[in-house]
C-alpha cells in the first residue's frame, strides 16, 4: 500500500505525517503515542476517541487521518494548565472532573474532557440544554453521568460568576 | 470499506474529473462518517471534497441557501426566524458526528433512517447539483425514489440545497423515534402545513426510516388540502391509505406496530405543525 | 469501635490516587502498554450456532505474509476447564476447550491468527478453511429442555469440579434448590394466590473499554501476560491449567482496568496471547472489536422467574416460590453461583415461613451469560419486587406500608442464607446492621410518595406514575472469598501498600488507602498504593461479589493494625517510654500525657538504619463467614405515553445503607453508575437475534445504552449503619443499585396506566401491547 504524508498541527506543534490510506486519525494518534486518544467502539458512538480539530470535538475512529491534513488537532495530551516540577499541571475541567468524582474507570474521561473543553472555548456559559447536546456523543458506564453533569454545571457556573466580577 | 489512496481537489470540476475517471472505486468523502457503513471489503480511492467552496448557510428574502459541506452542528447552531432545519439536526446522532458529518454527506448517501431527506422531501426546494454541468432541480424530483436520487446525483457534486424560509402562516414539525438521543432512528417523520383564509392550502408529509427510500404520502396530503384549519380534522385522516406501503420495521418492533406508531406520529407532526401554522406556539 | 467514632479519613471524600493522570489520558491501560512490535492476533469465529467442524485447513493462512502462529483445535492442548474467575474448585463445569472441533454459538472461537499487522492477521483468517456439518441449533430454554433435543455439549471428557448436578445430555448446567416450612401445603391454605412469570432480556455490560490481553516472554522464560482483567490471580491459575504450565511459569499485570461490572471476571484472550507468545517467542496481543465484544464477550443470564406467593388478609406473607429458568447460552459458567443468588440474595429480604426455591440452568446455542453486576439477584428482584406490589394492592395496601411490615429487621436471620451458598450450603446469618427502614422513609419523602395517586384517577395521553421497591446484596461470599494485603513502611514514613484486589474504576485503590490511612492515623497521600500483579501482591480473590471494601478492606485494615504496632514498639523505644502510655496520632507516636512525641519519618529511619534494624512491615488475610447485607431503597417517578407505550423515566431517588462509606462520593458514584445502568436495562437494553441466532445489534448504534443527555435527575443519599463486622463498619456497595430499575420503573408503569410489564425491556411496543391487552 502507498505510504503518504499529511501535515498538521498537533497540541500546537505543527507536523509532517506518514500515513497509509486507510489508517484512521485514532490509528495514527495512537501509532505516534498519543495514548490518551482511547479505543472505543470505532464506530463514533461512544466518544472515547474524541479530539479536537479546529474548534470542533470530533470521533478520530471515524476520521481518516488524511482528512486532518492541513487541520489543527488537539488531544487530551495538549490539555493543561502549565508545566511543573516534570508533570503537566490539570486544566480547569480536569481539575473539576477530579474534585467532583466525574470519572471512575477513566478510560471515557480523556474523551469527555475533550468534548468539554471544545464546548467551554466555544460556550463558556452553557446552559443544561447546551451541555447535554454537547456531551451526548461521550458514554461511560461507570458514574451514570451525574457527577459530570455536576462537574460541567459547576464550571459554567464558575464561568459565569468570573464574568460577573 | 478500505481507502486505497486519495486526492484532495481544491476546485468543483478538478473534484468531479477525478470521480469521472476512477468510476465505481471513487468515494466522496466529506466528513467521511458514512464510509462506516460502505460494504467491509469495497476498496475505493477516497476524493476528500471537504477542500471546495461549498460551505455556510445564506439567508435570503423567503428562502436559505446551505452549502453542501455545512456541517450538521454549524446547522444546528443557525438560529433565524424561518430556519426549521436546525429541529433535526439537534436529533443528528451525537455531537462528534454533527461536527463532521455535512448535509451534502446525508442526502447523497440515503440510508433509509437518513434524517435530512426526509425534512428536505417535506420542505421541498431546489437542489444545485454539478458534473461536467451544473443544473438546478427540484428536490422533490431528486428525491422521488432512490432510482430517480441515484440517476440526478451519481456521481456529480452536490453544491447546495435551497429550502423555503418558513412564513408566519406556515408550520412544520419533525419527529424521530429513537430508543435513546443518539439512536438510529425507528421512523422519522416530517409535516409541512401551510395555511391560507384558515385553510389547509398546502401540506407534505413525509416518512422516513420504515421504507427503504423516504416516501412522501401524497394521498394523505390531498386528503386533507383545503379542509379547515382546525385540529380535529386529524382526528379524521383516513390511514387506510397508508396499507398499500411495503413498512420495514426497525429495531425490532412488529409491523402492526410500526404501522401503529406512524400514524400516531403523522398525527402529532401534523398537530404540531398546524400550531406553529396558527401562531399557537 | 462504634458508631459515634469521629473518622479522620474514611467516611470523608479523597479524590481519587489515580484521578489526575487518568484526566490527563496518560498510558495507564492495557492497550497502552502494548510493545510496538508486538504481533497482532485476531480470531476466526463461528458464523454458525451449532456445528460439529468436520475439518480445518489452515495451511494456506499459514503462508500468508506475515503470519508468524495459527491455532486452532488441531494444534492446542485439549484440556476441559471453565472460563470463569471463581474460587478453587469453582462451582461451574469444566465445559470449554481453548478450541473445539464443535462450533456452540455464534461467535464461538474457530482459530486464531498471529501476524506482524492487523491486516496480515485478517487477510490471514479468511484463508483459513473450515467445513461444517451443520446441527439444529438451541435457541431458547423450551427448546433446550424438550426430550430429544439436539444436545449441546455431547463431549464426553465436560466435567464439574465440585458435587452437584450435571446434566449435559439434557442440556442441563446445573440445579439448585430449597425448601422451608411447607410451600404447597401454605400455598393451598394463603388467603390468596399469585402465579406469576417474569422474564429478563440478553444485556450486556459494555465497560468501555473492551476485552484486551497481551502477553510476553521475559528473560527468564517466564510469560508475562498484561491483561484487563477483574481477577489476575483465577486467571493465571486458568490460564495455567488450559495451557499445562506451571503456574510458577506465568505473572498476570494488571494495570489500569476500564470498567468490568463482571464482564471481566472471566478467561477471554489470555490463553490465546500466552500461547502465541510462547509458540512464537515474540509479544503478542488481542483487542476485541465493538462487535465482537457484544457476540462473543460475557452477558447477563436470561432467565425466566415463575412466582407463587400465598398471602393472608392480614398481610402475612404465608408463602414464597420462585422457580428459574436460566439461560446459560453455550457454556456454564457462573451458572450455579448465579442461580443461587437470585434466591440467596433476594428470598430474605422479607419473612416468610415457608419458601420454595427451585432453579435450574441450561445451555443453549446462544452468547455466554457470566458474571454481571447483581450477579442474579437483579433478575431475581424483578420477579420479587413486582410481585410484591402485586401482593400490596390485592389488600388495597401502600406498597410501601407493605414492605415496611415484611421487610427482614435487625437482629433478624434467614433460612434462605444458609441454604443456598455458591455450590456448597451457605452460611448462617442474623442482620447485625440495616438503615433500611430509614431508607424507605426517606426515599418516599424525596420522591414525593404522599402525593401518589392510583392510576383509576389518571387520564389523558401523558400519565406519570410513582413506583419503589427495596433491596439487599451480600459483601463477598462467605468462607469462600479471601482477600489479602501487605503495607511497608519507608524511610520519609510513606508506606507502600500491597493489594490483590483490582481496582478495575471502582475506586478501591483509594479506598483500601483511606482504610489504612485511617487505622494508622496518617494520610492517604502517604500511600504508594500497588493493585494487582500475582508477582508483586499478595493474594485476592479478585473484584466481584461486592467483596473488596469489606473483605480486602478489613485485611488491610488488619494489616495497618499490626505495622500500627510495630511502628508503637520502636516509638517506645525511641522515646523510652512504655507501649501502654502511647498512641499514635497524625503520623506521630505520641506520649498520652502529651510529654514526647516522635514522626513516623524519625520511627522508619530509626528501624532502618540505627539500632535492632527490621523492615516495618505485615501482610494480613481475611475471610469471612458471613456476607452482611447493604439495603437500599429505589423510588422512581416514570410518563408513559398511552398513544405509543413509550416510557420516560423523570426522577430516581435511591436511599442506600452501605454501613460506613468510606468515601461517601466513591459510595454516591458507584450508586449512580449502577441506577442509570438499571434503568436503560429496563427501557432499552437488549440482544436481537435473527432466527438462526446471530446477534443482529452488536454495536453500540443499535444496543442503546443512555448518555448523560438522556439521564434522568438520580439522588442518591447514603443512610449509614454500622457493621461491626467491616472494616470501620463497612458492607458494599457496588452491586446493589443496578436491580432497582427493572422493579421499580414495572412498578411505576403500573401506577401510571394500569398495566403490569412481566417481560424485559419495557418497549414502547410492549408496553403500548400491554395496553391494547388490558382494554380488550
Amino acid at each position: 500500500m502507498v505510504k503518504k504524508k499529511i501535515s498538521f498541527r498537533l497540541n500546537g506543534e505543527l507536523r509532517e505525517f506518514e500515513i497509509e490510506p486507510n489508517e484512521k486519525l485514532l490509528e495514527l494518534l495512537r501509532r505516534i503515542g498519543y495514548k490518551g486518544v482511547k479505543y472505543g467502539c470505532l464506530e463514533g458512538m461512544c466518544g472515547s476517541c474524541t479530539v479536537i480539530m479546529n474548534g470542533k470535538a470530533i470521533a478520530s475512529c471515524l476520521l481518516y487521518a488524511f482528512q486532518a491534513d492541513g487541520k489543527e488537532i488537539t488531544t487530551i495530551e495538549g490539555v493543561s494548565a502549565g508545566f511543573a516540577d516534570g508533570c503537566n499541571l490539570p486544566n480547569e475541567i480536569q481539575d473539576e472532573f477530579i474534585k467532583e468524582h466525574a470519572l471512575q474507570c477513566g478510560y471515557c474521561t480523556p474523551g469527555f474532557i475533550m468534548s468539554a473543553k471544545a464546548m467551554f472555548d466555544e460556550n463558556p456559559i452553557p446552559d443544561d440544554e447546551t451541555i447535554k447536546i454537547y456531551t451526548d456523543g461521550n458514554r461511560c458506564r461507570c458514574t451514570g453521568y451525574e457527577k459530570i453533569w455536576s462537574a460541567l454545571k459547576n464550571l459554567s457556573e464558575k464561568h459565569k460568576e468570573k464574568l460577573r466580577r | 470499506m478500505k481507502i486505497k489512496d486519495f486526492v484532495i481537489p481544491t476546485k468543483i470540476s478538478e473534484a468531479y474529473e477525478f470521480a469521472h475517471s476512477l468510476g465505481q472505486s471513487a468515494y466522496y468523502i466529506a466528513g467521511g462518517t458514512s464510509a462506516y457503513f460502505v460494504q467491509a471489503n469495497a476498496e475505493k480511492v477516497a476524493i476528500d471534497i471537504s477542500k471546495l467552496p461549498l460551505f455556510g448557510i445564506t439567508a435570503k428574502r423567503d428562502s436559505f441557501r446551505i452549502g453542501a459541506l455545512t456541517t450538521i452542528s454549524d446547522i444546528m447552531k443557525k438560529e433565524e426566524d424561518g430556519f426549521i432545519l436546525n429541529r433535526a439536526a439537534k436529533k443528528f446522532v451525537n455531537q462528534q458526528i454533527r461536527n463532521i458529518s455535512t448535509i451534502g454527506g446525508n442526502i447523497a448517501r440515503v440510508f433509509y433512517w437518513s434524517d435530512f431527506p426526509v425534512v428536505l422531501k417535506t420542505l421541498d426546494g431546489k437542489i444545485k447539483i454539478t458534473g461536467f454541468d451544473s443544473k438546478i432541480l427540484k428536490i422533490s424530483d431528486v428525491f422521488h425514489n432512490s432510482t430517480t436520487h441515484k440517476e440526478a446525483i451519481g456521481n456529480a457534486i452536490i453544491e447546495y440545497i435551497e429550502i423555503p424560509r418558513l412564513l408566519k402562516n406556515m408550520g412544520f414539525s419533525y419527529s424521530k423515534e429513537t430508543r435513546i438521543s443518539s439512536g438510529f432512528s425507528s421512523a422519522t417523520v416530517a409535516s409541512f402545513i401551510e395555511l391560507k383564509d384558515n385553510k389547509i392550502k398546502d401540506v407534505r408529509i413525509t416518512i422516513g426510516s420504515v421504507f427503504i427510500f423516504p416516501m412522501r404520502l401524497f394521498e394523505l396530503e390531498n386528503s386533507l388540502k383545503g379542509e379547515p384549519a382546525d385540529f380535529s380534522i386529524f382526528n379524521k385522516i383516513n390511514f387506510n391509505l397508508l396499507d398499500k406501503y411495503k413498512f420495514n420495521p426497525r429495531d425490532g418492533m412488529s409491523l402492526e406496530y410500526c404501522k401503529h406508531l406512524v400514524k400516531t406520529r403523522i398525527k402529532d407532526v401534523l398537530v404540531e405543525s398546524l400550531k406553529e401554522a396558527l401562531g399557537e406556539k | 469501635m462504634s458508631n459515634t467514632k469521629e473518622f479522620k479519613i474514611v467516611n470523608h471524600f479523597i479524590s481519587k490516587i489515580d484521578g489526575l493522570p487518568l484526566a490527563q489520558g496518560k498510558s495507564l491501560f492495557t492497550g497502552d502498554l502494548t510493545p510496538q512490535d508486538a504481533l497482532h492476533i485476531k480470531i476466526l469465529w463461528s458464523p454458525v450456532a451449532h456445528a460439529k467442524i468436520k475439518s480445518i485447513d489452515i495451511s494456506e493462512a499459514e503462508k500468508m505474509p506475515g503470519v508468524k502462529c495459527v491455532l486452532y483445535y488441531g494444534n492446542v492442548p485439549r484440556i476441559p476447564h471453565t472460563t470463569a474467575g471463581q474460587g478453587y474448585p469453582e462451582p461451574s463445569p469444566y465445559d470449554t476447550y481453548m478450541f473445539d472441533n464443535k462450533a456452540r454459538f455464534v461467535g464461538d472461537r474457530i482459530a486464531a491468527v498471529a501476524a506482524e499487522t492487523r491486516e496480515q492477521a485478517e487477510n490471514a483468517l479468511k484463508k483459513i478453511k473450515v467445513e461444517y456439518e451443520i446441527l439444529e441449533p438451541v435457541l431458547d430454554i423450551d427448546s433446550a429442555l424438550k426430550e430429544n433435543a439436539p444436545i449441546i455439549h455431547d463431549e464426553e471428557d465436560s466435567f464439574v469440579p465440585i458435587p452437584v448436578p450435571y446434566e449435559p445430555k439434557k442440556n442441563i448446567v446445573s440445579r439448585i434448590g430449597m425448601e422451608v416450612g411447607e410451600f404447597e401445603k401454605a400455598l393451598n391454605e394463603s388467603e390468596y394466590v399469585f402465579d406469576e412469570i417474569f422474564e429478563t432480556q440478553y444485556v450486556q455490560h459494555c465497560a468501555l473499554e473492551g476485552y484486551i490481553s497481551w502477553a510476553q516472554i521475559d528473560s527468564y522464560g517466564r510469560v508475562v501476560i498484561t491483561t484487563s482483567t477483574q481477577v489476575p490471580f483465577h486467571i493465571r491459575r486458568l490460564v495455567a491449567r488450559t495451557l499445562d504450565i506451571p503456574l510458577k511459569r506465568i505473572r498476570i499485570v494488571k494495570p489500569r482496568i476500564g470498567g468490568g461490572f463482571g464482564s471481566k471476571q472471566e478467561l477471554m484472550l489470555e490463553d490465546i496471547v500466552a500461547l502465541v507468545a510462547l509458540r512464537t517467542g515474540r509479544a503478542a496481543f488481542c483487542a476485541l472489536t465493538r462487535p465482537e465484544i457484544f457476540r462473543s464477550g460475557r452477558t447477563r443470564h436470561p432467565m425466566r422467574i415463575r412466582m407463587r406467593c400465598g398471602l393472608m388478609k392480614n398481610g402475612v406473607i404465608n408463602a414464597v416460590g420462585m422457580d428459574i429458568i436460566n439461560n446459560t447460552g453455550a457454556y456454564g459458567g457462573h451458572a450455579l453461583a448465579v442461580m443461587s443468588c437470585s434466591g440467596g440474595k433476594t428470598l430474605p429480604l422479607y419473612h416468610c415461613n415457608n419458601i420454595h426455591f427451585n432453579a435450574v440452568a441450561v445451555y443453549t446455542n446462544l452468547p455466554v451469560a457470566g458474571a454481571y453486576r447483581g450477579y442474579g439477584a437483579t433478575q431475581a428482584f424483578f420477579a420479587l419486587e413486582s410481585m410484591i406490589d402485586i401482593m400490596a394492592e390485592k389488600l388495597g395496601m401502600c406498597p410501601v406500608e407493605f414492605r415496611k411490615r415484611n421487610h427482614i429487621k435487625l437482629g433478624e436471620g434467614h433460612p434462605a442464607f444458609e441454604a443456598l451458598g455458591e455450590g456448597k450450603p451457605g452460611a448462617p446469618m442474623t442482620i447485625n446492621s440495616s438503615s433500611l427502614s430509614e431508607c424507605i422513609e426517606l426515599g418516599a419523602k424525596e420522591i414525593g410518595w404522599h402525593n401518589r395517586r392510583p392510576h383509576t384517577e389518571k387520564s389523558g395521553r401523558y400519565r406519570r406514575g410513582l413506583g419503589m421497591c427495596i433491596l439487599m446484596q451480600g459483601s463477598s461470599i462467605p468462607e469462600i472469598d479471601m482477600g489479602a494485603a501487605s503495607i511497608k513502611m519507608n524511610e520519609d514514613g510513606s508506606f507502600n501498600l500491597l493489594v490483590g484486589a483490582t481496582d478495575v474504576g471502582t475506586g478501591s485503590d483509594t479506598i483500601l488507602a483511606q482504610i489504612a490511612a485511617e487505622e494508622l492515623a496518617t494520610t492517604v497521600d502517604k500511600f504508594i498504593v500497588y493493585s494487582s500483579d500475582t508477582d508483586m501482591t499478595p493474594f485476592d480473590v479478585g473484584a466481584y461479589a461486592s467483596s473488596t471494601t469489606y473483605l480486602t478492606g478489613e485485611a488491610v485494615r488488619k494489616a495497618a493494625a499490626k505495622v500500627k504496632n510495630q511502628i508503637l514498639s520502636v516509638g517506645a523505644k525511641i522515646l523510652n517510654k512504655k507501649l501502654e502510655d502511647l498512641d499514635v496520632c497524625d503520623s506521630y507516636v505520641i506520649a498520652l500525657d502529651g510529654s514526647a512525641k516522635v514522626s513516623y519519618s524519625e520511627i522508619a529511619l530509626y528501624s532502618l538504619y540505627e539500632r535492632d534494624q527490621f523492615q516495618i512491615a505485615a501482610i494480613e488475610s481475611h475471610i469471612t463467614n458471613q456476607s452482611p447485607a447493604p439495603f437500599a431503597a429505589h423510588f422512581v417517578e416514570v410518563e408513559v405515553d398511552v398513544e405509543t407505550g413509550k416510557t420516560r423515566v423523570l426522577k430516581y431517588v435511591a436511599t442506600v445503607d452501605c454501613g460506613t462509606p468510606i468515601n461517601p462520593k466513591f459510595a454516591e458514584g458507584q450508586t449512580e453508575g449502577a441506577i442509570l445502568n438499571g434503568i436503560s436495562f429496563a427501557l432499552t437494553e437488549e440482544y436481537r437475534f435473527d432466527d438462526k441466532g446471530k446477534v443482529i445489534n452488536a454495536n453500540f448504534a443499535n444496543y442503546n445504552i443512555f448518555s448523560l443527555r438522556d439521564k434522568p435527575e438520580i439522588k442518591v443519599f447514603l443512610v449509614p449503619s454500622y457493621e461491626k463486622s467491616g472494616p470501620f463498619g463497612a458492607k458494599s456497595i457496588g452491586e446493589i443499585s443496578i436491580n432497582g430499575g427493572l422493579p421499580a420503573i414495572a412498578n411505576a408503569i403500573y401506577n401510571a396506566i394500569g398495566v403490569r410489564l412481566y417481560k424485559a425491556p419495557f418497549t414502547q411496543e410492549r408496553v403500548w401491547r400491554a395496553i391494547q391487552k388490558l382494554k380488550k
